[in-house]
């Protein structure tokens, strides 16, 4: 989980920052603060949300704790870096009407192609004969 | 960012009660402040004690003042009875001490008394929900209009059961508890509010009451108020000191005069009264004395005891109250150093070899007395109540209290190994999730077994209950997938959920969870009788009101026919004289059996007595055909208005 977006804050925001971001949401959404006309599927939610909450201050919170996120946190993006060959916006990808999918020729003779669906969530397409890959703008 | 505007505020305030061991007190939160409750003596903290006589009830000083005479039928210490078994080794020691007596009732103690003339039992919740009942009147009292909402405190480390019995106490005397609290949580609200800060604090809680000792650590920033770690004993208190006093005399008792008085309830009770007594003395003088006429055989018991004597008698206890303050400091990763400020709370703390042990732990550093032992705490849930129901104040809105677990929770896995699932201090509400699955092929049911404690062997810990998961699918072994969450709210309290993973919610699985407690309808049932002990009451103390009417009544037209002599006849005057007369011996407390054979005190009748038809008309008195319907009918002398009031009591 990505506790930083929990808290709404930035890895490189300082401690106090975030204890600040912490304290804010938890006056928001601790139990104690919920107001009697919240409909009941609601505070489920905000109980979740507060339990989230917390856990992501008892990581951030605490030095060491925090460091061992970070760098975790570090490795991940580091693992999840692909070669990619191209940033392109999807304005910029040929429609194929017959097959409802943007294509785009790569530059070995190949293709990506991404349908219609997957282009809302998929960012990153790999080529269909080389090792090639392309990332979505949106 | 969703709506955050101030919430409705309920129609009436809820009100903050610290139900303690010995003493409880209630507070409502008001116009930006705190106001404790007084009873109509002013008094501010009421015994926990309820006692049964021939005529009625008695709650609080009451109860406890005429204890001598009446030792097994006061029950007191309601609260170290509460959520546990009759197994549960407390139990058994305690009772040794109590003079009345405990029953067993499928595993639950009950306290059997004898009401009325009749043989009668009640569980522990009950007992409470009788002293939660009397504060609530006298909240209601206070401000005149009926109280529905409390927060109630227990002490912050109070397992499950005890948490969940205070809670089912709450409603037995027709109180919704929104919240329990614990009690050095509350305690840190009352103190956060006495001394505002910015910066971050780290604040030791040292609450050492009649019953409980409670130790929490919190960090205080701007109005958040983070417990880090909580620890205690929920059976370490005045209590125990008190204990230790009686048995230092029986003993002295047994050397002096050769005689045994430790079977003797009452004299019991006189001693350790006496003890209660010597042992507030010793917090302030260096030397008490005891002294008890006729105390066993006719036997009088002069004696006298020094602060050292007591402090040595208790020491161990004494000693013991920093094992929990370690265990605290340990769990929050705070050195002594590190804590800002050591708030003592509670009744005990007054005891100068504590604060003096206590002090000595923190480097000789000051201690916080700020706070009223006795009344920091029903003064943080009066704030805590204040919080919940949204009130519109400056003070309360940044506030906010996080509490913990205070013991880890787990499950029995295969070999009795007890698995964790919540830490303890976990900041709560808290939520676990976990994926269990059948050993037997068609498995209908699945039975989770859930222990409070840490130690490594679950037999070892607190059996939390059993959870019994039925409806699940029928499937070979391990093919079933059966999701479990474990919630525990806000009150410290387990609730269990589960989803058969396979087939979704087209499976529901029901829970049957055995946690020991009282049931919904059992809930019920005890307080439709509460109230009928309530009204009980009430007519008891309306009987009086009435009695004690007719009797001013009855003086006030004998002064009245003395003074003003020129409206009636020397004739009508010997006649309102004798009026009176009557009425008197009517009254009179050993008349009873006379006033059942003369029937209703009709005491001055308006139309034998036209003189005075202006001045007094007065009737009163209990229908003899009818005993049921109790009828006063008054009429003030200045003005000619009549009052009529009909009473039908059970």
């Amino acid at each position: 989980k990505d506790w930083y977006r929990i808290l709404g804050a930035e890895p490189s925001e300082s401690l106090t920052e975030l204890k600040q971001k912490y304290q804010k949401l938890v006056l928001l959404y601790h139990p104690d603060k919920q107001s009697a006309d919240v409909p009941a599927g609601e505070v489920e939610e905000r109980v979740q949300r507060f339990i989230e909450i917390d856990q992501a201050w008892k990581i951030l919170g605490n030095e060491e704790t925090k460091k061992e996120y970070d760098l975790q946190r570090h490795e991940d993006d580091l693992m999840q870096t692909w070669p990619v060959d191209a940033q392109i916006y999807l304005e910029d990808m040929s429609w194929n009407k017959d097959e409802q999918c943007y294509t785009r020729s790569c530059r070995c003779g190949g293709k990506y192609t991404v349908s219609r669906n997957e282009a809302e969530e998929v960012s990153l397409v790999c080529c269909d004969t080389c090792s090639l890959i392309i990332e979505i703008l949106r | 960012m969703e709506k955050n505007s101030p919430k409705p505020a309920l129609k009436h305030p809820a009100i903050g009660i610290d139900l303690g061991t010995t003493k409880s007190c209630v507070g409502l939160f008001r116009d930006g402040k705190v106001e404790i409750i007084g009873n109509n003596q002013g008094i501010r903290t009421m015994p926990s004690c309820v006692a049964f006589t021939e005529t009625g009830r008695l709650i609080g000083d009451e109860a406890k003042n005429q204890a001598a005479l009446n030792a097994p039928n006061i029950i007191f210490s309601a609260k170290r009875l509460i959520g546990r078994t009759s197994e549960d080794p407390v139990v058994q020691a305690d009772a040794e001490f109590w003079p009345f007596q405990i029953v067993k009732a499928e595993g639950k103690p009950q306290l059997q008394v004898s009401y009325k003339g009749k043989e009668k039992v009640f569980y522990p919740e009950e007992i409470s929900a009788m002293v939660l009942g009397n504060l609530k009147e006298m909240a209601e009292d206070y401000l005149s209009h009926p109280i529905t909402h409390a927060i109630v405190t227990v002490p912050a480390h109070f397992n499950d059961s005890q948490r969940q019995a205070t809670k089912d106490a709450g409603a037995i005397a027709g109180l919704n508890v929104l919240r329990i609290l614990s009690e050095t949580t509350a305690a840190a609200l009352a103190y956060s509010l006495d001394n505002p800060s910015n910066g971050e604090r780290n604040v030791l809680i040292f609450d050492l009451g009649g019953g409980t000792f409670n130790v929490s650590v919190l960090t205080i920033d701007g109005g958040i108020l983070e417990v880090k770690a909580t620890s205690g004993d929920t059976h370490l208190g005045g209590d125990d000191f008190d204990n230790c006093l009686v048995s230092f005399f029986i003993d002295e008792f047994l050397k002096k005069h050769q005689e045994n008085i430790s079977k003797d309830r009452r004299a019991v009770w006189r001693l350790r009264r006496a003890c209660e007594a010597a042992k507030r003395t010793l917090s302030s003088n260096i030397k008490a004395s005891i002294d008890l006429y006729c105390l066993y055989k006719g036997i009088d018991f002069h004696t006298d005891i020094t602060r050292a004597q007591f402090e040595e008698l208790c020491a161990d206890l004494f000693r013991g109250t920093l094992k929990p303050v370690e265990r605290a400091l340990q769990d929050a990763k705070l050195s002594q150093a590190q804590i800002h400020d050591v708030v003592l709370v509670g009744a005990s703390t007054r005891i100068p070899k504590i604060q003096e042990l206590l002090q000595d732990f923190f480097g000789g550093r000051q201690l916080n007395k700020s706070l009223n032992p006795d009344e920091a705490v029903a003064y943080g849930a009066a704030v805590q109540a204040a919080i919940l129901i949204g009130e519109r104040s400056e003070v309360t809105r940044g506030l906010l209290a996080l509490d913990v677990v205070p013991m880890s929770l787990g499950i029995e896995t295969d070999a009795g190994k007890m698995h964790t699932l919540i830490r303890r201090n976990t900041a709560i509400p808290a939520v676990v999730t976990r994926t269990f699955t059948t050993f037997d092929d068609h498995q209908p049911d699945l039975l989770i077994h859930a222990y409070e404690g840490e130690r490594a062997t679950a037999k070892e810990n607190h059996l939390l209950g059993h959870f019994l998961l039925k409806g699940i699918s029928s499937a070979p072994r391990g093919m079933v997938l059966v999701e479990a969450t474990f919630y525990i709210n806000a009150d410290g309290i387990l609730t269990v959920f589960a989803l058969d993973k396979v087939a979704g919610s087209a499976n529901p699985i029901a829970i049957d969870a055995n946690k020991g407690r009282l049931s919904k309808e059992e809930i019920q049932a005890l307080a439709v009788e509460a109230e009928k002990y309530r009204a009980e009451d009430r007519v008891q103390k309306w009987k009086l009101a009435t009695k004690n009417y007719l009797q001013s009544c009855a003086f006030s037209v004998k002064r009245t026919s003395e003074d003003i002599l020129n409206y009636f006849t020397l004739q009508a005057k010997k006649k309102v004289m004798e009026k009176c007369q009557l009425a008197f011996s009517w009254l009179n407390p050993t008349g009873w059996l006379k006033r059942r054979r003369s029937g209703p005190m009709k005491m001055v009748s308006g139309n034998s007595l036209p003189g005075l038809k202006r001045l007094s008309n007065s009737t009163t008195g209990i229908n003899r055909t009818k005993p049921n319907k109790f009828v006063v009918t008054t009429c003030s002398w200045t003005f000619q208005f009549t009052q009529t009031t009909t009473v039908i009591y059970p």
